[in-house]
């Protein structure tokens, strides 16, 4: 019954980061391997052994592990640029208000006291 | 003597700084430099304070760093016709004479940037941890940047309007330093070092960098290099 549910899980995140507009084609064939490994692993436990074996990393949990780690440090950095990114964005907006209303100081004896707007 | 500092504006970046500012803002008035203070979000009476002591105050709505507010100043003091900026830091560290001996450099030499240096001057009451941190940020930066400077991280320098106009400062907190150096190579300026005194005070270690910062400043500049 398990398995069934992990496909469609798998399925339905895969098709909610495709429909996202701005992803890149790469972005998405990579997305996809990455998901595609996942669901091998869930139809056929065997295959992480095997491929386990393969890399001299002893258990197919282990390899999971690596994989896991490894995913999550990409997405990790992912979630890094877009802050940066964003962190711009906030950047240009917040210099243009600060820009467009400079406080003058007043003169004489108001000098120091908020400037009528 | 003081024709630069005449045409110029003083841009001071200021965070929580109510306590000093007034004192500050008032001295690099007094040798007849108009002063632009940006309070990058404080919640204090920051504002109030570089009013009273007549700056003109450009406000961040939120808190975006050092780098950032140094940018929104520039940006300012360009809009208004500078034909020279100042940087200049809000703690009380620097005694607002040493803005003269800037201008004096630029004038004998001719140069587009005129960079404070602590090496060259002096540091006074400096800890020994804050010593080390900056000789071993120096070594970073002259590798990174491969300029033979003796100071970073210095809040005092001089731009022409022309320097000014071409540094971009991207970075929006403490990696803006190196990121002006880098500039200054890139685009080809010519930069001399002034020495300068910066006073460590209680006060001013309390609002300094950290180790950790340098930890930030870092990540901040390997940033960069990957987005390139």
């Amino acid at each position: 019954m398990i398995v069934p549910v992990l496909l469609v899980g798998l399925a339905f995140i895969l098709a909610y980061i495709g429909s996202h507009r701005n992803i890149r084609t790469i972005q998405m064939l990579f997305i996809s391997g990455f998901f595609g490994l996942g669901a091998l692993m869930v139809v056929q436990p065997e295959f992480a052994n095997r491929a386990a074996a393969l890399m001299n990393v002893g258990r197919g949990a282990d390899l999971l592990l690596y994989f896991a780690v490894l995913g999550g440090v990409l997405v990790t950095a992912n979630f890094y640029f877009r802050f940066k990114q964003n962190e711009q964005v906030v950047t240009t907006i917040v210099r243009q208000l600060a820009l467009l209303s400079p406080l003058e100081p007043t003169e004489g004896e108001n000098i120091g006291k908020w400037p009528k707007s | 003597m003081a024709e630069i500092v005449n045409q110029a504006w003083v841009v001071i970046p200021a965070y929580q700084e109510a306590k000093v500012l007034r004192r500050v803002v008032a001295g690099v008035r007094g040798i007849g430099a108009r002063v632009v203070v940006v309070d990058d979000g404080s919640s204090d009476r920051t504002t109030e304070e570089a009013l009273a002591a007549g700056a003109t105050v450009l406000r961040h709505a939120v808190n975006l760093g050092q780098g950032a507010a140094l940018q929104t100043g520039i940006d300012y003091a360009l809009a208004r016709g500078a034909s020279y900026v100042f940087t200049f830091d809000a703690d009380g560290q620097h005694a607002p004479e040493f803005l003269l001996i800037l201008e004096a450099a630029l004038q004998q030499t001719g140069a587009d940037v005129v960079l404070g240096s602590r090496t060259l001057g002096k540091a006074v009451d400096i800890p020994m941890t804050r010593k080390l941190l900056l000789k071993a940020a120096l070594a970073f930066t002259r590798l990174q940047t491969t300029l033979p400077v003796t100071d970073t991280h210095n809040g005092l320098r001089l731009f022409t309007r022309n320097a000014a106009s071409r540094i971009r400062i991207r970075h929006t907190r403490m990696a803006h330093a190196s990121e002006i150096l880098s500039q200054i190579r890139e685009l080809g300026l010519r930069f001399v070092e002034a020495p300068v005194t910066v006073q460590y005070t209680d006060y001013s270690l309390t609002k300094g960098q950290k180790i950790t910062g340098a930890f930030q400043i870092l990540a901040d500049i390997l940033y960069a290099a990957w987005c390139r």
